[in-house]
């Protein structure tokens, strides 16, 4: 009988600095609708949260030369590490840790498909440019609804992509937005383990997070 | 923050009421201790059916919410809560992880989701963020 291998399975809110070109496009628009002090309290909820999963993983002593990391966003494209590092620079908190994690040992892969990720970036950003506060609604539950259904093949396809690319011995450690449902896809394959810390939600919502 | 007098700790206190809904009495006791510290008016149920009860009499500023409590547990809670108070800011607290609960906190609009177990002073810091957001 095969053994069900143990999969680390990281649920996490995303921040705009995490979203790339789309959301990098449509920064100063946003930054019109924060105040300073909200855009600092902001920062420093995301930066909390990814240093109590940072406690939480360094406690799980994982053999990081073994380890294959998953991160919804990265895209399968063969310059995987280039853009977590370029990501990491433009003062992501999320592809800072990946960095650490890589520079331990670990392997970032390419998780996502590249059409469909443009589709949910195109999506996203056609939100992100609307400045007035009711036009922003209505376009809202076009978004909500035209993602989730994205939602549905981005998670597909990010189920068959660990499946394939997964090492015989190797431990895979998955990092996800809150409202991705791909964990019910992994608990088929996977005994899968949660490690969450804080999700600060006021702070910084779920926008960025499908 | 509204400030209205110091607390014994020597701590401004304020105007802003918490209501914990948390089924161990002694962590409840702990976070009650621990709040009113920091100069809240704090209020406590030990489950959920006290809790709403609480929130409609008390209307508190926000609830702290254990998610796994006997018969009542904290999803179902505020989903009751919610149906007549959709302003009173929600930290939700659990020690089980489950992408399942935290969808549906995120649905039902909770501030913070904040794991179990926590010092004193993380939840401390939870709360004075989502009060200064």
């Amino acid at each position: 009988m095969k053994e069900t291998r143990r999969l680390i399975y990281v649920p996490i809110l995303h921040a705009q600095d995490d979203a790339g070109r789309a959301a990098s496009n449509v920064s100063e628009n946003e930054r019109t609708r924060k105040n300073k002090e909200s855009a600092g309290a902001d920062r420093t909820a995301v930066e909390h949260m990814w240093q109590g999963i940072a406690a939480k993983i360094a406690e799980l002593n994982l053999p990081w030369e073994k380890t294959r990391i998953y991160q919804d966003g990265t895209p399968v494209c063969g310059n995987e590490a280039a853009l977590a590092e370029r990501l990491a620079e433009r003062g992501s908190p999320n592809y800072s840790f990946l960095i650490k994690l890589m520079k331990k040992g670990a392997v970032l892969e390419g998780t996502e498909d590249m059409e469909l990720l443009i589709r949910e970036y195109d999506l996203l950003n056609k939100l992100l440019m609307k400045k007035a506060v009711s036009d922003r609604e209505s376009v809202n539950s076009e978004y909500q609804e035209k993602s989730r259904k994205l939602l549905v093949l981005r998670d597909q396809f990010i189920a068959e992509r660990i499946s394939a690319t997964l090492q015989e011995g190797e431990f895979p450690i998955v990092f996800m937005g809150v409202m991705h449902r791909l964990d019910k896809l992994l608990e088929k394959e996977f005994q899968v383990s949660y490690i969450i810390y804080r999700l600060p939600f006021r702070s910084i919502g779920t926008i960025y997070n499908a | 923050m509204a400030v209205s007098d110091r607390s014994s700790s020597g701590k401004q206190t304020t105007d802003r009421k918490i209501l914990i809904i948390e089924d161990d009495p002694d962590l409840l006791g702990l976070m009650r201790h621990v709040m009113e510290h920091e100069g809240y008016l704090v209020s406590g149920a030990v489950n959920g059916a006290e809790g709403i009860v609480r929130n409609t009499q008390e209307n508190p500023d926000l609830i702290v919410l254990d998610l796994h409590m006997p018969e009542m547990d904290g999803i179902e809670t505020l989903r009751i809560i919610r149906g007549s108070d959709d302003k009173v800011l929600v930290v939700i607290l659990t020690g089980y992880a489950s992408p399942d609960t935290i969808r549906d906190a995120a649905d039902l609009n909770v501030s913070e989701y904040l794991s179990k177990p926590f010092e004193n002073q993380e939840l401390v810091s939870v709360i004075g963020s989502v009060f200064k957001l």
